[in-house]
């Protein structure tokens, strides 16, 4: 019976995917740039398909508009090795009393979904049709590993001894650098204890940079390291003591310990992860922080823009024809979202956008020189703030405010629409901005968004 | 040069202050919505709105998100001054028709008065009705020329709609596009509840373009359905009139009544009311665009009427006229739905390809050639007897 269902399965999916009848979207995104909070929205929005009022909440989304869709619902996982999106505990939390932020995601995980629409075809008439939608979530942190895919333990830690020249300049690396110095690279024997307390000040070290607002944290599991923590495979180092080229050539054996565990990181932990979530997506989405990028000064906004540079060199674009389809998928459409637009005002969006705009630019032409399509927008997919107009000095504001009484309505500044030093100055002094709490989630009601029905329409839009 | 001029600082807003005006503003509103029934009593017992609860505080802050008054828009409108820049005109008084008029004006003012004086020299009674019926010929006419006016001026202010409009798409706000949008519903004759339902999926942040799509594909596609199920029947009523008329110039008297006729009542779907001066000017407009703006249209859609005539040239002469009539006449209606429409179509919404295939799956005009392909066949089966 379970072969004979397996079987079934796989035919299905083979089927589904030779119809085009399959979406595999992935959700590109570094950590706390929003994507539980997009998913939990966006599958919030798919359940009510098929509900009258969806076109008062998504007008822009045509087949809300059309009322061509049926309906939409979550399909039990089909894959048992992978769990699936926490999807009803991020609503519990975000309907609780007072409501909370769904939990950050520390684990790779899936939601399949399964949306009905009426399709107009020449041959059947007004026909029903059923498209598969299939969302991965994992930890933003992890993304970043996908980078070593490419870098050799040697390239790896020349990359490190680069880095530590920049990011040495804002988070002082000294403890872990002098505790790495105890180590002796050219002894028979590995000091087992020293390595240890090294590894447990880089991570340390590793995760302040990561609170400062850096994103090419390397590697991903040494901040977030879900069932892998405390495991030989998260203990080793880039070797930044000096030239790289100098020890290798001196058969040393806690380089090859080293050597030997970052091989098994990137081909067990990293190629793994690629093939689950990114080896065979249709569609993407980018998040990107903007106001995070902005806020963190000049070296990690041009950090976040290269993390996305070189990102992107690793998802392959280009237009789908039946056998890329089935066996090695491209990427046919992307999207560039400046995520948490709740945060500025409405008047403040096109300035977001162009500078979304100015930091993708690089990945937005390789993606055209490829042939996909893509587009860029502001979104919040969990709104917490409204927007009003306020009198003040004669001028006209639009300030925010937020549900909750306690919070003083707010005007959070000007975003700038491209980066330069002054404007990044000014935007760091004088840009308000205050800690978000969600909006309760009344029961029967759908989440409040901005702009999540454009996002829909570009995603869903052709295949609806 | 330093850049943050342009950028503004963030601030944060002393609470009551910030409920003060907030809720006296979402009040207003809301009394706008009420038939404007604020007077400054209301607004006193208003100020007093703090000690609302949340869930009644939130929905006055709906509120307060999109004002869609009247005055509330910041765009601009093109004034007439802009456009006679634009178009050049030549003064009035150097036209001989306007001296002409001016003449039998006079002319027809001294015959009234001659008129009137011999008939009061004749009795008083007489003189008096005389009088009187003149007097009331002379305000019909002066009544008429008001009318008139009217309908040159609605032309004058679609126009200005249309100019706002597209200042809009370019660079508006939803708010702005609200405004503008009721305006368009009013004009055309959209029932409020069904405006109601299209301004309550408009978010203030939405982008004024994006507002004015949706109000295209929401509340202007029965419209448009309208007029362009108007401009097909019309033009088919035509082709199938030249086709078996017999007389040539029968033929024209009755297209060129026919397609003014077709004219007045598209310019009537968008909510234009044409009294006759009106009438004249919209003629004008939609030959000058046949002419001058007809030509880019017409440039893209050559190609398919070369195959077009070279397919009508197998049908018999009366049909191949007929059907050239009918498509013709299709054009006089695209130019006139562009004329008036209050939104410049899109290619979607609106083109020559569409109409021409609508006119030629036209029950009658499928009817006509059907009955040609029989006729043909009837003669060919004649000459095979023969």
């Amino acid at each position: 019976m379970s072969i004979y269902s397996n079987v079934s399965d796989s035919l299905i999916e083979g089927a589904s995917l030779l119809f085009d009848k399959k979406l595999r979207i992935a959700i590109t995104g570094l950590s706390r740039g929003g994507k539980t909070a997009l998913i939990t929205s966006l599958v919030n929005h798919i359940l009510s398909f098929g509900d009258s009022s969806l076109a008062d909440s998504l007008p822009r989304f045509k087949a809300a508009l059309n009322n061509t869709l049926l309906s939409g619902e979550i399909l039990a996982p089909n894959d048992l090795e992978i769990p699936q999106f926490p999807y009803h505990a991020a609503i519990d939390a975000l309907s609780a009393n007072p409501p909370k932020w769904p939990e950050p995601t520390d684990g790779i995980s899936k939601i399949t979904l399964k949306i009905k629409y009426k399709s107009k075809s020449l041959l059947l008439g007004n026909n029903i049709k059923t498209l598969y939608l299939d969302i991965w979530d994992y930890p933003g942190e992890w993304l970043m590993d996908l980078m070593l895919l490419d870098l050799e333990y040697e390239d790896f830690s020349r990359f490190y001894s680069k880095r530590l020249e920049l990011i040495g300049k804002v988070i002082d690396p000294g403890p872990w650098l002098n505790e790495g110095r105890k180590l002796d690279f050219l002894s028979n024997t590995i000091d087992d204890h020293t390595l240890k307390a090294t590894v447990a000040l880089f991570k340390e070290w590793l995760k302040k940079v990561k609170e400062y607002g850096f994103a090419m944290t390397l590697p991903g599991r040494f901040i977030l390291p879900g069932a892998l923590e405390g495991t030989p495979i998260l203990e080793f180092l880039p070797y930044v003591w000096g030239d790289i080229g100098n020890i290798t050539s001196k058969n040393s054996l806690l380089l090859k310990v080293l050597k030997l565990r970052y091989d098994g990181y990137r081909e067990k932990i990293v190629k793994r992860f690629y093939k689950d979530c990114f080896s065979k997506i249709d569609r993407q989405i980018v998040l990107v922080d903007c106001l995070k990028a902005l806020k963190g000064g000049k070296e990690s906004f041009f950090d976040i823009n290269e993390c996305f540079d070189v990102l992107m060199k690793h998802f392959n674009y280009g237009q789908n024809n039946l056998v890329t389809r089935l066996f090695a998928p491209r990427i046919e459409k992307a999207i560039f979202v400046a995520s948490k637009a709740d945060f500025v005002t409405n008047d403040e969006h096109g300035n977001l956008l162009s500078l979304l705009n100015s930091m993708i630019k690089q990945s937005a032409i390789r993606i055209r020189a490829q042939g996909s399509i893509h587009e860029s927008m502001v979104l919040s997919a969990v709104k917490a703030t409204k927007c009003v107009d306020y009198h003040k000095e004669n001028e006209l504001y639009e300030v925010l405010i937020t549900p909750y009484e306690d919070d003083a309505p707010f005007y959070p500044g000007s975003v700038p629409p491209t980066w330069s030093k002054e404007s990044m100055d000014f935007f760091k002094e004088h840009f308000k901005s205050i800690e978000l709490r969600p909006p309760r989630l009344e029961f029967g009601n759908n989440i409040a968004q901005m702009n999540l029905d454009l996002l829909l329409n570009f995603l869903l839009g052709d295949k609806l | 040069m330093n850049d943050t001029n342009k950028l503004k600082k963030g601030f944060t807003i002393d609470d009551l202050a910030f409920k003060e005006q907030i809720i006296h503003n979402s009040q207003e509103n809301q009394y706008q919505h009420e038939n404007k029934k604020t007077t400054s009593q209301d607004n006193q017992t208003l100020k007093a709105g703090f000690t609302l609860d949340k869930s009644k505080r939130d929905s006055l802050y709906e509120k307060a998100e999109i004002k869609v008054n009247e005055e509330g828009s910041s765009m601009t409108s093109t004034d007439d001054e802009q456009e006679q820049e634009e178009m050049p005109q030549t003064a009035f008084y150097s036209s001989p028709v306007f001296w002409g008029m001016l003449l039998v004006l006079a002319l027809a003012s001294c015959q009234t008065y001659a008129y009137v004086y011999a008939a009061f020299t004749q009795s008083s009674i007489m003189g008096t009705i005389v009088a009187i019926g003149f007097l009331v010929v002379f305000f019909m006419l002066l009544y008429t020329t008001y009318k008139e006016f009217g309908a040159v001026l609605l032309l004058k202010e679609s126009d200005k709609t249309r100019e706002e409009i597209k200042e809009i798409k370019e660079r508006g706000k939803a708010k702005d596009a609200l405004v503008i949008t009721k305006k368009l519903a009013r004009l055309t004759k959209v029932s409020d509840s069904k405006y109601n339902v299209f301004a309550k999926k408009i978010a203030p942040n939405f982008l004024g373009k994006e507002v004015i799509d949706l109000y295209e594909s929401e509340l202007m596609v029965n419209i448009d359905k309208r007029a362009v199920d108007l401009v097909i029947k019309r033009s088919a009523e035509n082709g199938v009139v030249v086709a078996l008329s017999p007389l040539a110039w029968l033929d024209m008297l009755f297209t060129l009544m026919r397609s003014l006729k077709m004219i007045r009542e598209i310019s009537e779907i968008y909510g234009h009311k044409c009294g006759m001066w009106g009438r004249v000017q919209l003629y004008r407009r939609v030959f000058k665009n046949l002419i001058f703006i007809g030509m880019s249209d017409l440039a893209t859609d050559a190609l398919l009427d070369i195959i077009g005539t070279n397919t009508l040239k197998r049908l018999s002469a009366n049909l191949a006229q007929g059907i050239s009539a009918a498509i013709f006449s299709t054009r006089l209606g695209y130019m006139a739905i562009k004329a008036v429409r209050p939104i410049t179509p899109g290619k979607n919404t609106l083109s020559l390809g569409m109409l021409r295939k609508g006119v030629l799956t036209h029950p009658k005009i499928k009817q006509l050639i059907l009955g040609e392909g029989e006729r043909e066949k009837e003669r060919a089966r004649a000459r095979e007897k023969e």
